[in-house]
């Protein structure tokens, strides 16, 4: 298979790489403005649909569909008047989503798989994974951005990843199948010479199997983390020392007011969020590397 | 999948220079939050929207009401319900791409819910659901219950420093 059969589609049209980013950001922009017109009209609402584009984006288009999925969230905010530091914030995320979707889906969709029905569930599965995954992930990032810049408290995170579930599974899904069927196929990796997937359990070396526990502990743990501790922070922040101190809590008192841990315990969360960063970017570059082995 | 020092080091240099860019900007940002001094007809507006969602269906907010209270408040105080309200509606346009006040009534309050503004605490230095409960909500709250419009919805017709309101205070509510 071609290392450019995802884009296939955009190719018969004429469209180069920049062409295909830009029909990626002006699809993510029209569901956006869809959803919003669907808001205004009914009143019903509240996550954006456009948020479950990023994942078959990037598990699509690689590198193209990643920095559409970032791209898209510069447009929407320049088009609606809305550009800030939450701009950035969310753009990041939705690299590092987009990143994670492409390195899990070669791991967890190979759509060689896809001949039965057993391969078919085994598909699904891995995208649930993959959509779970890739959501907490980018609520955590958006959480600790968030958090970091003043623009809400982490807690809030949890609607962010719900909202992105949702949508992934909902929109993402369906759109990644017709994405594949449509367009001729994901694009693959530069070395691979092996066609989208990657080899089968029993082929691979033994670290690569590694990756995809590593990464959803990882990132479900980063969120679950940022969330508790900006929780407990608050909720302790409210108590009377007398309340702590009768508790047997009173170290806690001194660590609140110590500023140790910073306004909403921003301090602690840039701690963890640093270390969940570093170990992604670690397994990211480390599985890249096993790909080309395996395959090279 | 093989983890190398090289990788460790050169992940951990990169997710270290975002963090400390992010602290210092989080911190100018947060240096930055002072709002405007004047109030503007668009922030009038904007208050009145938030009242009808705020009040009880009893109560309706005028313009009047709204631009008395904004004015009159303190410089300090003024500058952070400015401030408030323009995070406001810089959040609404983010999500739904239209000011606050360009919506109706129950589509309102679910935008304050999916700011989170219903989960938050007031704080007037904390994050913007935080400030907009602070400045916005509860000081729209206050407004309405230190008068006797809004303690009447609640069987008090003399709030304190009005006529009459110590003794309604001895009496107690009806």
């Amino acid at each position: 298979m071609n290392v450019r059969a995802g884009l296939y589609a955009f190719e018969r049209v004429g469209l180069r790489d920049a062409g295909a980013v830009l029909a990626l950001v002006v699809l993510y922009v029209g569901v956006s403005a869809v959803a919003t017109l669907w808001f205004t009209r009914t009143g019903f609402g509240g996550f954006d649909p456009a948020t479950g584009l990023v994942v078959p984006f990037a598990v699509a288009f690689g590198a193209v569909g990643i920095a559409a999925a970032g791209l898209s969230v510069v447009a929407t905010d320049l088009l609606s008047g809305a550009v800030g530091v939450s701009t950035a914030v969310v753009a990041l995320a939705h690299l590092l989503g987009g990143l994670l979707a492409f390195r899990l889906g070669r791991r967890l969709t190979p759509t060689a798989a896809v001949t039965t029905v057993r391969g078919g569930a085994r598909w699904l599965a891995g995208f649930f994974i993959l959509a779970v995954t890739v959501s907490a992930a980018v609520a955590a990032f958006v959480g600790w951005g968030n958090e970091l810049f003043g623009i809400a408290p982490f807690y809030l995170a949890s609607d962010v990843a719900v909202g992105y579930a949702l949508w992934t599974t909902v929109l993402g899904l369906p759109l990644l199948v017709l994405f594949e069927r449509v367009g001729g196929g994901r694009v693959t990796g530069r070395e691979s010479g092996r066609g989208d997937g990657v080899p089968g359990a029993a082929e691979r070396p033994s670290g690569a199997r590694y990756f995809v526990p590593l990464v959803v502990v990882l990132s479900l743990g980063w969120l679950a983390l940022g969330i508790v501790g900006s929780t407990a922070f608050r909720i302790v922040e409210t108590l009377p020392a007398s309340t702590l101190h009768g508790a047997g809590l009173g170290f806690a008192v001194s660590l609140v007011d110590s500023g140790l841990f910073g306004s909403g315990a921003v301090h602690a969360l840039t701690a963890i969020a640093v270390l969940a960063l570093t170990l992604l970017v670690v397994l990211l570059v480390a599985d890249r590397r096993a790909e080309v082995m395996e395959c090279g | 999948m093989r983890l190398t020092r090289r990788d460790a080091l050169l992940a951990a240099a990169g997710a270290g220079t975002v963090a400390v860019v992010g602290v210092s900007l989080g911190a100018n940002v947060g240096g930055e939050r002072a709002g405007r001094e004047s109030v503007t007809d668009s922030d009038v507006e904007t208050v009145v929207a938030l009242a009808e969602v705020v009040y009880p269906s009893e109560v309706e907010a005028t313009d009047e009401f709204a631009e008395t209270y904004v004015t009159e408040l303190h410089e300090s105080r003024r500058r952070g319900v400015t401030a408030a309200i323009d995070d406001l509606d810089r959040e609404s346009r983010r999500t739904h791409s239209r000011d606050f006040a360009a919506f109706a009534s129950g589509q309102r309050a679910t935008l304050l819910r999916e700011l989170g503004v219903h989960r938050s605490r007031p704080i007037a230095d904390g994050t913007v659901p935080e400030r907009v409960r602070f400045f916005l909500v509860n000081g729209l709250l206050y407004a309405l219950f230190v008068t006797p419009t809004g303690t009447g919805l609640l069987g008090i017709e003399n709030p304190l420093g009005y006529p009459g309101g110590y003794e309604s205070a001895l009496r107690g509510s009806r």
